[in-house]
């Protein structure tokens, strides 16, 4: 019995079709692993499932009933739930209020044993203990009455989940559940998959990590631009072979890296005793200290949300420190604005590339200039000099390879991977004595994280200094030289490049030393 | 009655009008709706109100067309800045500005200066004289003898506390001011919320504007609302849209405003000028606790939440 089919699934935007005539069947019991690359339509796709998007046309069944669902809940009441990638939780309100949320239970009033009154009030004592049951019944760690903004990432997850199991669902999506836990969170998440298996729920993957994928799935579906390209039994396939069906061709899924100590060279950048609040007041770096020397790339690893979205914005001048100091060879650029910043030779690869790096609405020349604009040779007496910026952005379309189909249109029409191609290529072409690269490869597809790689390297060659800041571990320990661990705003280790694996960096994400 | 007892009457009587718009407004700010036409709402129930009581002779009924009237505004209001999703600000300005412009035309038309219904209302048998509580000296004094709307408005900040924060309405409007993508996932008709909000804040800005114009003094003139729509939203703003602390600072305006009569009495020739103390203790006030509310604040130039 299939759990969930699709029979020519279609789904169009305008001219662009996000999904191609899928057919596809997940059968009931089973864990199906769905994926693909960045933008290739899983998630249109399983949003078309949860009833968020309506297909254009073609099918779906689930328990073999033909739906047509018009809002999540229509999907929710036929046993359908989805743990989203980005959290669908409200941090002010406690853990309990959060699973209840749109089915809450109100006060009661009995009289005389026969007559019962509703009243309008929300009665907390007993959604509290519906909850408490349901915690225990699944084995999760979890105190309900904690608010949401208090619990850690893999908490947050975990709340979601039960959301969903509270709704009585049997079907359960999971988009990108891993991209934000440590590895030791992600085993748990593994352990839970297989109990919520073992009583009898199904459980869809959407995911591009292979090693999750191999680990748990029965069977995993490949699906690129929209169609569906390979369907198997994961134990009858590789990685490798999973790999090469997303690209559509043979990838690298290692870096080469080759060693150079830079133990010797002189140190290039140099921050120490930094420290900021958050606007509550809360201390969101702590005394941070860290140096890199030319021709190093220093990683920094840590769960999201622990100060190094903060770490980024005080080195790259979009916050201000209170206490600390950030040099630059003997230059000290401390608090320093972000012009000021790029003139002494710090190029920024900023964490949101639509918010920080690119202005969606501006022409590709304009953002190839952005933050350098005040230049020579682009500015004259404060007239900007199109010409030349047009140019300029002739010369870097060609070299940083960025396909674009109208050089003079909107940055707005590029792919995620070669929009951020835009920002490397102004980064890089400046020639800045050191990089800050934040989540470099975020959102991008599997070629353009080759090429990014394979660029930071180069420029690593050219001996400058890297501060490489990422949530995927694997591009960290691929990449860096050394790397710091951040946890609650401090440094809590750091260990050398060749010397690390997941399960001793997950430890120190988790803020163990040991 | 000393200056004192004047003076803290005068805050209750002045904070009503505030008190009601800031307990509508702060619905709307909740659900993440920024409703700043609450001037053009209060403006629209005191002439609507005013107008049908000069009409018909009955006060229900105009407290209940007034109502209707406004909640079509809000209607207006909640179709354009929430279905078809324009620009708070303009929207709202444009309904303050239709308020103005509708109740300055039909004066006009009628040939009327003003709406004067003093022949119809005894504003002096509209107070309330509470027995027991109006024999207690000095607090007497004060809380004794108000309107109806007044003493309503009161007991509504309690109401506002609890269905804001004990009923599944209230969680559903902080929930979908917070994060509209969780309450959609869970089935919450965010739009339907927005408009419900929205529609709370019309309603009571009809009461805040029959207060003003019928209850108080049995007069309409244009423009009589004076800004106090926006003196609620600088309330609302500065209370973090949390009614009790909303309704403290409705009362601080209330105060100002009452301080600036009072005190002109004795002010001669430069009584006048004590018209615009309320309106610089808006300036003042909300300079302090923005001065407050940022001064953790280390980030450049990007919009805080």
């Amino acid at each position: 019995m299939n759990a969930i089919a699709a029979v020519n699934l279609t789904k169009k935007y305008g001219d662009f079709v996000a999904n191609d005539n899928i057919n596809l069947s997940i059968a009931k019991g089973e864990i199906t692993a769905i994926v693909g690359e960045n933008g290739a339509g899983k998630t249109t796709l399983m949003n078309m499932f949860y009833g968020l998007q309506r297909p254009t046309c073609g099918e779906i069944y689930v328990n073999d009933q033909k739906v047509n669902f018009s809002t999540p809940l229509d999907a929710i009441n036929c046993g359908l739930g989805m743990v989203h990638q980005h959290f669908k939780l409200v941090p002010s309100l406690t853990i309990f209020e959060n699973i209840l949320l749109g089915a809450e239970i109100n006060q009661r009033v009995v009289l005389k044993g026969r007559f019962e009154i509703h009243l309008p009030f929300i009665d907390r004592r007993r959604e509290r203990k519906a909850v408490d049951r349901l915690i225990h019944d699944y084995k999760f760690e979890l105190d309900p009455d904690e608010r949401v903004e208090n619990i850690s990432i893999g908490a947050k997850q975990r709340v979601e989940i039960l959301k969903m199991l509270y709704r009585n669902v049997d079907i359960l999506i999971f988009d990108e559940p891993t991209a934000v836990l440590t590895p030791q969170e992600v085993d748990e998440l593994l352990v839970n998959f297989k109990e919520l298996k073992k009583q009898g729920k199904t459980i869809i993957l959407i995911t591009h990590k292979l090693r999750e994928v191999m680990e748990v799935s029965d069977r995993v579906i490949v699906i690129k631009k929209g169609r569906v390209v390979g369907s198997k039994p994961t134990n009858q396939t590789s990685p490798e072979e999973i790999a090469a069906m997303m690209v559509g061709r043979e990838v690298m899924l290692q870096v080469n890296k080759e060693k150079k100590p830079a133990l010797g060279n002189k140190v290039a950048y140099r921050v120490s005793g930094l420290s900021t609040n958050n606007y509550s007041g809360k201390k969101v770096l702590n005394n941070i200290s860290f140096e890199i020397r030319e021709g190093e790339i220093l990683g920094v690893a840590g769960v999201e949300g622990n100060g190094q979205s903060e770490l980024v914005k005080v080195l790259s001048g979009l916050m201000v420190s209170t206490e600390g100091k950030v040099q630059l060879y003997d230059e000290d650029i401390t608090n320093k604005w972000p012009n000021e910043l790029r003139k002494s030779g710090v190029g920024i690869i900023p964490e949101d590339r639509y918010a920080q790096g690119l202005c969606k609405e501006m022409s590709l020349s304009d953002n190839l200039i952005a933050g350098y604009h005040s230049d020579g040779k682009f500015c004259r007496y404060g007239i900007l000099d199109k010409k030349n910026a047009r140019k300029n952005r002739d010369t870097l379309l060609e070299k940083y390879d960025i396909r674009v189909a109208d050089p003079e249109g909107a940055v707005s029409q590029l792919s995620g991977g070669n929009a951020q191609k835009v920002i490397i290529a102004r980064e890089f072409d400046s020639d800045p004595k050191v990089l800050i690269a934040s989540q470099p490869t975020r959102g991008v597809d599997i070629g353009s994280i080759e090429f990014i790689h394979n660029k930071l390297l180069e420029l690593r060659r050219l001996n400058k200094a890297i501060l490489l800041v990422s949530s995927e571990l694997s591009e960290i320990m691929g990449l860096s030289d050394r790397i710091i661990v951040m946890y609650k705003g401090k440094i809590v280790g750091e260990v050398e490049g060749d010397k690390a694996d997941s399960s001793r960096l997950g430890l120190l994400m988790a803020g163990i030393t040991k | 009655m000393n200056l004192v007892d004047n003076i803290l009457y005068d805050m209750l009587y002045h904070s009503t009008p505030i008190l009601l718009a800031v307990l509508g407004g702060l619905f709307a700010h909740k659900a993440n709706v920024l409703n700043i036409g609450l001037e053009g709402m209060m403006l629209t129930g005191a002439f609507s109100s005013a107008l049908v009581v000069m009409l018909t002779g009955s006060l229900w009924l105009g407290l209940v067309i007034s109502v209707l009237l406004t909640l079509v505004l809000g209607l207006v209001f909640s179709f354009l800045s929430v279905t078809l999703k324009s620009n708070f600000i303009i929207t709202g300005f444009g309904i303050n500005l239709f308020a103005a412009a509708l109740s300055a035309f039909v004066l006009k038309f009628m040939k009327l200066a003003n709406i004067n219904v003093s022949s119809v209302v005894d504003v002096a048998s509209l107070k309330i004289h509470i027995p027991l509580l109006a024999d207690i000296p000095i607090l007497g004094s004060i809380l004794s003898g108000h309107t109806a709307i007044t003493y309503a408005g009161y007991i509504l900040i309690i109401a506002a506390g609890i269905v804001l924060y004990h009923t599944k309405f209230g969680v559903y409007v902080r929930v979908v001011g917070e994060n509209e993508e969780a309450a959609k996932s869970v089935g919450i008709n965010a739009n339907a919320v927005k408009y419900a909000a929205v529609l709370i804040g019309a309603a009571l800005c009809a009461l805040a504007g029959m207060e003003l114009s019928v209850e108080r003094l049995a007069l309409f003139t244009n423009n009589m609302t004076a800004g106090r729509g926006f003196i609620a939203i600088a309330a609302i703003y500065c209370g973090r849209g949390e009614p009790l602390k909303c309704a403290l600072y409705a009362l601080l305006f209330g105060l100002a405003k009452s301080l600036a009569i009072n005190l002109a009495l004795f002010a001669g020739p430069i009584s006048g000028l004590f018209e615009i103390v309320p309106y610089l203790t808006i300036v003042v006030v909300l300079f302090m606790v923005s001065v407050i509310q940022n001064r953790n604040n280390n980030v450049r130039g990007f919009k805080l939440e």
